[in-house]
């Protein structure tokens, strides 16, 4: 480590010695009066000698062969107020050292102008971050208000190479970066990673994130050495809002509907009946459940027209002490509702001879959902002096979802012998899903002189998931062709019900520091920094299940007559009245990690350059509550990865660059899946894999910028190539195989006790394509356009159904393998985005639509030769208009999803007699509509 | 200047180079091994000195009692290991018989896991017998017909005979095993908390023998073979699943031979083949010469389950078998669509005798949504057949039943009997020119002890007093 670090800075050294001694130079360092962060991209020029530059990625600008005399420096920035400095060079200094502090504009961009793009200013789309040295993509606030976006994943959503994967009522949403599955991401606060209230994955759903705390969005590509190496797809980090200069109060109101709600009503149950606690959490491991421990309300289901979705937000801030101090406040309420309808073919975990998908069922399908989103953020910053600063961010979300489904499921084998027979089960769902997280961080900032800087942070994050009483209830009927010809329906009898209480609470302290020295005897253009990353999770989750099974009341079973009237055995309580613990899904695990790096800046006439590397050592742990069987064990995983990066930028002209970036970085499995879990999920048996290897991947990106008024505003064209070693991929087990080296029963493995589906490494994948992203504006309108093209490439060995010879059908069927190639799931080969503005200058009124575009990608990988899901390529359609009434005054409404594109998850191949297909020569497995919604709004601001 | 840059880009390489190093730990532990113990005379086989389960190996000795007691784990065979039961052995399921901690209750209800080798080797006259200790707690005949909500039949007082993925042979003979279907207990990697199947066996290379035996009452499936060679031969099954459950339900990876079976009061199929799991060799099942009456009733899902059936890649035989009042006639998953079809093309099948006294029976011969065809070798092929034509004349059974005869509680054996009469017209209409698979050898003790050829009369029991012994 000591080595690396001394080579690097002699051979940084060594380069930058040969400039040391020309001309006189200007340097500066901007910083942001509330975050006192450094800000990149600054425009700043010296109109009487017409220089321009721009600050580099640390905050730092310079100014070269300036000859005597005073001038006034200009620095204009998005978000920032424009500000001056004057000085003065007398020819003696060999280097004038300037500290700028800007401050924030958080909501009136328009009348800022920026430098070589005068009307980017009102750009209301990404804009293309011209300076910073990582590739990375800023969303602003303005262009967050005018597309009146409500979460953050709305946001993402308009980023090039982004494509967002929804649940089937878009209440949980990921990203997908340039078609790297979510795994391989992740999204930080302020640059601090967070904790995911998530019960399987480490993923942050985008839609937690409330649009009003967020100042803006950085989409990191690339990544430098001072971050977080966990992410080969890259970052998507969140800037909340810091504190502006000046009083200010900020309230909206706004209100909407969901046209899906106009056409029919929304299933609903009570919520606030539900136990939060299972009756194992409230009376203890001892306590023998009954039937008097269980709410059954939850379980009764009406339907109804909902209330109209609500979203209030205030905000407040005010500075104290001379203005050294800032507070901030901001509280957000909001109420949507949701639904979905659509269908599903339920598949047969295995496929029939020939891997001819077994196709059992015909379910129809009804989502609702009501999401009631909570946040309260609160930003102080406090300058103790001009070198000192202290800043304190706390964040609390919280988000209930009460999701209600009805589904009606048809069997296509049973009973079946045409339309309208076969076996009928009448499913309606009630689920609750609560989630919240809490994020507090103290950060210190410390000039320690003109060299030397340090900051530091302290973060304390909690995430909280919890599914209390998930139960479905339901009941079988059927339809079945009788003597005479007569469908005959039998009575509905109840089914087996299951309750469920499902909790997960993760726990995360952090401490990070950054040391930045500049010597002075190089100009100052040479920046060295060095940092630490102690990073300690703990996660608990919980598990708990109740079965139960209906008793015979008449006949073959019991008539089903709502909840209230169904009688269970076992004194009508659960099966297993202690409930289902100490299983592998209740467990208890732990993640250290230690990194360091050491990272070099360097600009030398018009080329950039920053390098450096990052160690980062890992220890993982997992205990899970199973006191027997094969899953009784502690798991411990230690390893160390070394992270090196390079990005250099080379500045053809004032209106060109070119830019290349490598980085190495790692994707961690979460902590569920180093676990021994092992259970009935959807499709298959899923089970933890505790030797799932991290991910690694070698990045480069090649990236062509130009910045050019007079033809186009913004371009820049990137082509990017990924080579990931061991990604991890789904795989399908057959019974017998090996499920972990590990020894069991006098075997030295434990073999896969049923087809069973588990996470595993598998070679190496390639990822490579081209982005393109333009910006341009003609008067008041505005362009904003991007498209990716990815290619991935991964060889998967799946399994296939052949007979044992071929040629002989009366041969055996016998299951056997083949390698497939296919794109990574969620891998988009086409993504495109376009939005088009217009600004009525007289009226102060700004219309704008936004169109995206995802092309078709695998949904979900199938363990099975050719049996992928894929989901049918869509666009999404959004309208918003807004309008300034005075200064205090705006109203805004918004359409979304305008062409009401649903969801089509298709299978290649064709089959004959399968219902509701269209007929394209696929089999199209599921389909859902959530349909287009409305939102009206009105903000109040005082300043 | 930009060629220092260069050089120092080159520089920085080389030390990217040197850092391309990672080491990984990964530390499991491992839970003790348990060395299985000798079994003593009159001992509990699933603790020993109050251990949570057992390991256990050796004798069972003729003539013993020994038990399982419900506070404690499994008894398990370890992987090498074998267990003989001996003839007129009793294994009791011992523990409270009420209360929370009831026998049958959650985590009450210890099995036999078989990791090596089982071989249970009753007599005629000294069957092998697994039953509940407590009499209070045993199905009373006089009570049937029952409902099946109170019939301690479905209790699930024991875990049955869990076979591992790699487990040994599991041979039973002459063993009348009761009250199977206990709850696995919540550590089970597989169905925490659900019922067990009575007789589980999961290892391809595996043999499995189950002959003479009587199996009486489970929750859920009696047998289910998802990876043996198999022999299911002369057995008795009476009361098997409450709300679901077939007798034998074959999957992937076995392969063998069903007859002289009698089965009463089934709830979904007597037995039943697909060729799910994955595993190999494909599922083939050659059932001939079995008796099966009144099942598929108490199937809570509607539309399967009533007597034979093939699906989802299955193949195999079906000859011979007499089906009375069962709900439906034999099943065959249709092929060239889109359902999980039985493999057809290698299914053979004919000489069933179906027997039905009303409309809703004899309709589902050929039942709806399956594509068996009536063969002209059948016994009441096809669904147009008059109810009650062509009685099979069991030697003493109410045929046709009565006006409101209720088949889901009419679920036992009792005092009848399934012999035929010398004028049923079941005798002599059976089909002898093919060949059971016999994959087990013919052992006394580690095979078969008899694989009984294909009879002449319809049904399991034969003019010639061969077949089923009951």
């Amino acid at each position: 480590m000591k080595w690396v670090w001394a080579g690097i800075v002699a051979g940084l050294m060594a380069v930058a010695g040969g400039k040391a001694a020309r001309g006189e130079t200007v340097q500066g360092f901007i910083t942001d009066v509330q975050h006192g962060m450094p800000v990149s991209g600054v425009s700043v020029s010296v109109p009487a000698l017409g220089l321009f530059t721009r600050s580099d990625e640390t905050g730092h600008f310079y100014l070269e062969k300036i000859p005597p005399g005073r001038y006034y420096i200009l620095f204009r920035a998005i978000g920032y107020r424009t500000d001056s400095i004057s000085f003065s060079v007398t020819g003696s200094q060999p280097v004038i050292l300037l500290q700028i502090r800007l401050h924030p504009t958080p909501i009136l961009l328009h009348t800022l102008t920026v430098s070589g793009s005068p009307d980017i200013q009102a750009s209301p789309g990404n804009m293309l971050d011209g300076n910073a040295v990582p590739l990375k993509q800023v969303i602003t606030r303005r262009s967050i208000e005018q597309s009146a976006d409500i979460t953050l994943a709305d946001i993402a959503g308009r980023s090039a190479g982004v494509s967002l994967l929804g649940d089937k009522t878009a209440t949980s949403v990921k990203a997908v970066i340039r078609g790297m599955d979510s795994r391989y991401s992740y999204i930080s606060v302020n640059g601090m990673a967070l904790p995911s209230p998530d019960d399987r994955s480490r993923y942050l759903s985008l839609d937690l994130f409330p649009s009003g705390i967020i100042d803006h969005l950085e989409i990191y590509k690339t990544l430098t050495p001072d971050m977080a190496g966990n992410a080969i797809g890259g970052i998507i980090n969140i800037v909340t809002r810091p504190v502006p200069d000046s009083a200010q109060l900020a309230v909206n109101l706004a209100t909407g509907y969901p046209q899906l709600f106009f056409q029919r009503r929304s299933l609903t149950f009570d919520d606030k009946v539900i136990r939060k606690r299972s009756p194992y959490e409230q009376y203890g491991p001892e306590h023998y459940a009954t039937g008097a421990d269980f709410t059954k309300d939850n379980l009764s289901f009406h339907a109804a027209h909902p209330a109209p979705d609500m979203q209030a937000g205030v905000s407040m801030a005010d500075r104290f002490l001379h203005r050294k101090l800032g507070v901030l406040v901001a509280g957000s309420l909001q109420l949507f509702h949701y639904g979905s309808d659509g269908f599903l073919l339920l598949q047969n975990s295995e496929p029939q001879l020939k891997n001819v998908p077994g196709i059992t069922d015909f379910i129809s399908r009804q989502y609702d959902v009501a999401s009631n989103h909570k946040s309260l953020y609160a930003a102080l910053d406090y300058n103790i002096n001009e070198q000192n600063c202290l800043y304190l961010h706390q964040l609390y979300i919280s988000k209930d979802d009460r999701e209600s489904r009805s589904s009606v499921d048809t069997s296509l084998s049973e009973g079946r012998s045409g339309p309208g027979t076969g076996r009928i089960a009448l499913m309606q769902r009630s689920r609750l899903h609560r989630q919240s997280i809490e994020h507090l961080n103290l950060q210190g900032r410390h000039r320690l002189s003109q060299q030397l800087s340090l900051d530091w942070s302290g973060v304390y994050s909690e995430a909280s998931g919890s599914y209390p009483d998930w139960a479905e209830l339901s009941a079988n009927t059927g339809r079945i062709l009788g003597a005479g010809g007569i469908i005959r329906q039998t009575p509905e009898l109840l089914a087996p019900l299951e309750r469920t209480w499902l909790h997960n609470r993760e726990t995360e302290a952090d401490f990070y520091a950054n040391m930045h020295y500049r010597p002075a005897f190089f100009k100052q253009k040479l920046e060295l920094s060095a940092g630490t990353l102690l990073q300690r999770r703990h996660r608990d989750n919980f598990y708990n299940n109740y079965v139960f099974t209906p008793a015979i009341t008449n006949g073959n079973g019991q008539p089903f007559q709502g909840i209230y009237a169904a009688v269970w055995l076992n004194n009508n309580g659960p099966q297993n009245p202690l409930g289902t613990v100490n299983t592998p899904g209740t467990y208890t695990a732990g993640e250290d990690i230690s990194a360091y790096y050491i990272r070099a800046f360097l600009q030398a006439g018009n080329i950039s350059v920053t390098a450096g590397v990052r160690k980062e050592g890992t220890v993982q742990t997992v205990r899970s509550a199973a006191d027997a069987g094969p899953f009784d064990r502690d798991v411990d995983i230690r390893y160390r990865d070394w992270l090196p990066s390079l990005h250099l930028r080379y500045a053809v002209d004032k209106k060109q660059g070119l830019r290349l970036s490598y980085y190495r970085a790692i994707s961690r499995p979460s902590l569920y899946s180093l676990t021994f879990f092992n259970m009935d999920y959807d499709d298959y048996n899923e089970a933890g894999n505790p030797f799932l290897k991290r991910s690694t991947a070698d990045n480069f990106d090649l990236r062509y910028e130009r910045s050019d008024p007079g033809l186009l505003d913004e371009l820049q064209v990137t082509a990017f190539y990924k080579h990931i070693r061991d990604p991890f991929e789904k795989t399908l087990l057959n019974t017998g195989e090996i499920l972990y080296p590990i020894p069991q029963n006098g075997q030295p493995y434990t073999p896969v006790s049923k087809l069973t589906e588990q996470l595993r490494n598998y070679g190496a994948a390639h990822n490579y394509g081209l982005e393109i992203a333009l910006v341009k504006h003609w008067g008041g309108l505005e362009i904003n356009a991007n498209y990716t093209f990815t290619s991935s490439h991964i060889v998967q060995t799946k399994k296939y159904k052949q007979r044992s010879d071929p040629a002989d059908p009366a041969s055996d069927i016998i299951t056997v393998t083949r390698q497939e190639e296919r794109p990574l799931q969620g891998q988009s080969r086409h993504l495109a985005g376009l939005i088009l503005a217009y600004h009525f200058r007289p009226y102060d009124f700004t219309v704008q639509l936004t169109g995206t575009y995802t092309g078709t990608r695998i949904a979900e990988i199938s363990g099975w030769y050719g049996l992928d899901n894929w989901q049918k390529g869509y666009a999404m359609l959004d309208l918003s208009f807004e309008k300034n009434i005075g200064n205090r005054w705006r109203i805004f409404a918004k359409a979304t999803n305008l062409l009401n594109s649903g969801d089509r998850t298709f299978m290649k191949g064709k089959m004959p007699d399968l219902p509701r297909q269209t007929g394209r020569g696929d089999i199209l497995v599921s389909r859902s509509y959530n349909g287009s919604g409305y939102m009206l709004g009105v903000q109040y601001r005082l300043k | 200047m930009q060629k220092s840059v260069l050089y120092a880009s080159c520089f920085f390489l080389l030390i990217a180079g040197a850092c391309n190093k990672s080491d990984t730990d990964v530390k499991i532990t491992d839970p003790d091994p348990v060395q299985g113990s000798f079994i003593a005379e009159g001992d509990t086989l699933n603790t020993k000195n109050g251990s949570d389960g057992r390991s256990i190996k050796g004798t069972l000795k003729a003539g013993g009692t020994y038990y399982l007691y419900s506070d404690y784990g499994d008894a398990v065979v370890n992987t090498g290991d074998t267990l003989v039961i001996q003839s007129g052995v009793k294994v009791y399921f011992a523990g409270p018989s009420a209360g929370p901690t009831a026998i049958g209750t959650q985590d009450h209800a210890p099995g036999l896991v078989v990791n090596g080798t089982l071989l249970v080797l009753g007599t005629q006259d000294k069957p092998v017998v697994f039953t509940v200790e407590d009499p209070a707690l045993r199905s009373d005949p006089a009570k049937d017909p029952q409902s099946p909500d109170k019939d301690p039949a479905f209790k699930g007082y024991w875990g049955g005979i869990q076979g591992g993925v790699n487990s040994g042979d599991i041979i039973i003979k002459w063993a009348r095993l009761e009250y199977l279907g206990g709850l696995a207990p919540s550590s089970d990697p597989a169905r925490p908390n659900k019922a067990r199947y009575g007789i589980f066996i999961q290892n391809p290379k595996a043999s499995f023998v189950l002959e003479d035996s009587w199996l009486y009452g489970s929750f859920d499936d009696m047998v289910r073979l998802a990876g043996c060679k198999y022999e299911v031969m002369r057995n008795t099954f009476e009361k098997v699943g409450y709300q679901a459950g077939e007798c034998v339900n074959v999957k992937s990876g076995s392969t063998g031979d069903i007859a002289y079976n009698l089965v009463v009061g089934g709830t979904g199929n007597a037995f039943k083949s697909a060729n799910a799991g994955g595993l190999s060799p494909q599922s083939n099942m050659v059932m001939y010469n079995n008796t099966i009456v009144s099942t598929g009733y108490r199937q809570a899902k509607v539309g399967e389950g009533g007597s034979l059936d093939f699906e989802n890649g299955g193949r195999g035989v079906s000859y011979n078998n007499l089906l009375v009042n069962c709900a439906f006639g034999l099943a065959i998953m249709g092929g060239g669509g889109s359902v999980p079809a039985a493999d057809t093309a290698n299914i053979k099948y004919g000489y069933t005798f179906n027997y039905g006294d009303n409309t809703d029976i004899t309709s589902q011969f050929l039942p709806a949504g399956y594509i068996t065809m009536k063969q002209p070798s059948d016994i009441n092929g096809g669904n147009n057949t008059q109810p009650g034509a062509n009685n099979p004349l069991f030697v003493n059974y109410p045929l046709p039943v009565k006006q409101g005869f209720d088949f889901i509680s009419n679920d036992f054996v009792g005092a009848y009997d399934f012999h035929l009469q010398a004028g049923s017209p079941a005798n002599g209409a059976g089909y002898t020119d093919f060949e059971p698979l016999g994959v087990v050898k013919t052992d006394p003790v580690y095979g078969v002890t008899e694989i009984t050829p294909p009879g002449a009369d319809i049904g399991a029991f034969q003019q010639d007093h061969s077949g089923n012994q009951h």
